[in-house]
């Protein structure tokens, strides 16, 4: 554990030296008010309209849904894009300065390694989902409940959103942690990953022009799906299950993979 | 301490190391000659486990490199032929990182980075980001990270690449100094290198090794009735180090260095 833990604290040493995980932190935030501004002033003209038209309306409006819930759906997309960048790295650079060589020749298992990386990519994640949450914070410091009294907000499933947030953040991760794993330019890494993130995503598209089983399997497969369930507070065991597996799974090709440098 | 049977290996259609065997005693400086390409860096990367061999055993203080890897790395200090050095980071930081990585007690890590950095000379550029060094210092850096936690076994890929005349000297004393204690294997193109630091001459070409033993034996065998002295190899270097460490070398005593030349 303590090769994993030195090796985590050295890549988090590079991320904070190097200005990737810096640009990632930017992008996360400048998204998120982007969003956060529109989506609330979409939402005030939409309380206006309803208490003109349609009191009833007006009774189902809420900042959880109407704000949080769109802001933490975009993130996610911001997220498949930006996670591939800042870990494309992870890997295949060790195999580019040949630095490799020196934690295949020190007495540290492959899977100390992977670990070591995945955890170091997981604190970068943290930092962005906790700046990513930050807004849902200063949304309730500001609204106000429809009926007066009591938080803005429906907290657990705010709570729900963030963890789907994670989750989706993890999975990303360790998808870019393998394709890195596999190549040695940090780009095909990138490239990789992120399209296969996207087939991921869009599975659920896929789904609605298909039949049957089929139709079945791809919506299963769906990564977007999976989340949906969590940012509209309906989590249910399967969907942490499909995060879950896919980290776990995505760690142990990738432990396989480097395993595999020592027999090639 | 080093056992090598039998080594082999072939890449796609290519024998880069042909049936190598040899072994080093335990104290023994051993220097390992070969044109470019002769497999050297291979034997070498076989040997600390990074690459497996085709064919063959390889064994360091009786552990296998494929079969027991982290006792084989435990005790092996390596230096690679591109020191494997992180740019981001600092030379202080790095040996750290090493020196955790290694499993050296947490207690005992800085008083080992400090002493691995004393004996590369590396500790006037502590702080600085390791991207930011010379060549030279690039070089020394990778050699103290090798050097870290005292190992048993030295396998160094070209020491002395890039570094100049006097840090040569100095890596030279360092790796003299480590014999008794330590098995080294070096490898060089530098002839007057082996002469001067090594015990034993390994030498290979494409991928089979042409001759092992000690230099007396090897002068004897392929040079009868020659002597060779060492002096003649190294008087370049005095002369060097004396112009260079002259303190502050005005332009007069340099012209009139040179007019004590002519």
């Amino acid at each position: 554990m303590r090769s994993a833990i030195t090796i985590a604290k050295k890549e988090l040493s590079i991320f904070l030296t190097t200005p990737i995980a810096y640009v990632f932190f930017m992008v996360t935030a400048f998204f998120s008010a982007l969003f956060l501004n529109n989506l609330v002033e979409r939402y005030r003209l939409l309380t206006m309209q309803a208490m003109r038209q349609n009191q009833q309306m007006l009774e189902q409006l809420n900042l959880t849904d109407r704000v949080v819930t769109p802001i933490f759906g975009v993130m996610s997309f911001v997220f498949m894009i930006c996670i591939p960048f800042v870990a494309m790295g992870l890997l295949a650079d060790e195999k580019k300065a040949r630095t490799f060589e020196l934690l295949m020749t020190y007495p540290v298992r492959p899977f100390q390694i992977v670990l070591g990386k995945y955890l170091a990519g997981l604190v970068v994640v943290v930092i962005g989902i906790a700046i990513v949450a930050l807004f849902p914070c200063i949304l309730s410091m500001y609204g106000e409940n429809a009926g007066g009294g009591g938080s803005a907000l429906d907290w657990p499933t705010v709570l729900n959103g963030i963890l789907g947030l994670f989750l989706f953040g993890a999975m990303c991760l360790s998808v870019v942690l393998f394709c890195s794993s596999v190549t040695n330019s940090s780009i095909v890494a990138a490239l990789v990953s992120f399209i296969t993130l996207f087939l991921l995503w869009v599975m659920s598209f896929l789904a609605g022009s298909a039949d049957g089983p089929l139709r079945d399997l791809l919506a299963a497969i769906s990564s977007s799906d999976h989340f949906v369930a969590f940012i509209s507070g309906q989590i249910a065991l399967k969907d942490v299950f499909y995060f879950v597996s896919f980290v776990v799974l995505g760690l142990y090709l990738t432990d396989r993979a480097i395993e595999g440098h020592r027999w090639a | 301490m080093i056992e090598v049977t039998d080594l082999t290996k072939r890449y796609r259609d290519l024998v880069a190391v042909d049936s190598l065997s040899f072994k080093v005693e335990k104290g023994e400086i051993v220097g390992f000659l070969g044109p470019n390409g002769a497999g050297k860096s291979t034997t070498m990367r076989i040997l600390t486990g990074f690459m497996p061999a085709s064919g063959g055993v390889a064994k360091i203080a009786g552990f296998d490199v494929f079969e027991h890897p982290l006792e084989v790395k435990r005790r092996v200090g390596y230096l690679p032929e591109t020191p494997p050095v992180y740019n981001e980071m600092t030379t202080r930081g790095y040996l750290k990182f090493c020196a955790d990585l290694k499993g050296i007690p947490r207690k005992k890590v800085k008083d080992e980075v400090d002493r691995v950095a004393a004996r590369t000379s590396v500790d006037k550029v502590m702080d600085r980001l390791i991207g930011n060094l010379s060549k030279g210092y690039r070089q020394r850096v990778g050699l103290a990270q090798a050097l870290l936690g005292d190992p048993e076994v030295l396998i160094l890929d070209e020491p002395t690449v890039g570094l100049d005349p006097l840090q040569i000297r100095e890596v030279r004393e360092l790796v003299k100094s480590l014999a008794g204690q330590h098995t080294v294997i070096l490898s060089t193109h530098i002839l007057s290198e082996v002469a001067m630091t090594c015990q034993k001459v390994l030498v290979v070409n494409k991928g089979r090794l042409v001759d092992y033993d000690t230099l007396d034996g090897l002068i004897a065998k392929h040079l009868p009735g020659r002597s060779v002295t060492l002096e003649d190899i190294s008087f370049l270097e005095q002369i060097y180090d004396k112009l260079v460490n002259l303190p502050q070398v005005s332009p007069v005593a340099g012209g009139e260095l040179q007019a004590a030349a002519k």
